[in-house]
């Protein structure tokens, strides 16, 4: 029997390109996740 | 060769038995990737002397990012940012326990960025590559 031939086609997630101006909006948002933040540490959940 | 400046943000975070610390990595990585892109996390060995004297080893975990910042005008609201994590791993572990975050300026070639965004193709990987090596013999 002929083994089937598979071709894995491997490829990595292009990644996102974060500027300045939409680190900052994202720093300064952080507030929001605070809290969110901390519930998933203390309590392992997501 | 043009250099691109960034802030590196640096969270060290004690490797211990108490799976909260795992994770504070976990989370914080998250976080940092969230807002910047992406982060890194190195392994440290290290030592420390006790309050008794006793000069223990430390194991930690070094979670760092490099922002897309300037440090000379964004230096106000990354003071801020890491204010806000230390007091995020602070309530978190619910004691008077802190941890280490260190920020400095850094700089990143510019040609590793061009690299990152796949403007260069095979060949001028390979260029790129000898040009490396020449520069390392020299």
């Amino acid at each position: 029997m002929k083994p089937l031939k598979k071709e894995i086609n491997i490829e990595r997630p292009q990644r996102e390109k974060v500027d300045r101006e939409q680190a900052i909006k994202r720093v300064k948002a952080f507030p929001k996740r605070k809290e969110r933040l901390i519930a998933s540490i203390r309590e392992g959940t997501r | 060769m043009p250099l691109s400046e960034k802030v590196r943000v640096e969270i060290f975070v004690p490797d211990l038995p108490d799976p909260i610390y795992n994770r504070i990595l976990e989370e914080l990585g998250d976080e940092l990737s969230y807002a910047f892109g992406g982060c890194t996390v190195t392994q440290a060995f290290g030592k420390y002397r006790s309050a008794s004297g006793a000069i223990l080893p430390d194991k930690i975990n070094v979670l760092f990012t490099d922002a897309p910042f300037e440090w000379e005008k964004d230096r106000r609201i990354v003071e801020q940012y890491v204010l806000e994590l230390q007091n995020v791993v602070r309530r978190a572990l619910g004691k008077e326990e802190a941890i280490l975050i260190a920020v400095y300026p850094i700089f990143h070639s510019q040609l590793l960025e061009l690299i990152r965004r796949d403007a260069l193709g095979p060949s001028g990987l390979v260029i790129l590559g000898v040009l490396l090596l020449a520069v390392q013999a020299y």
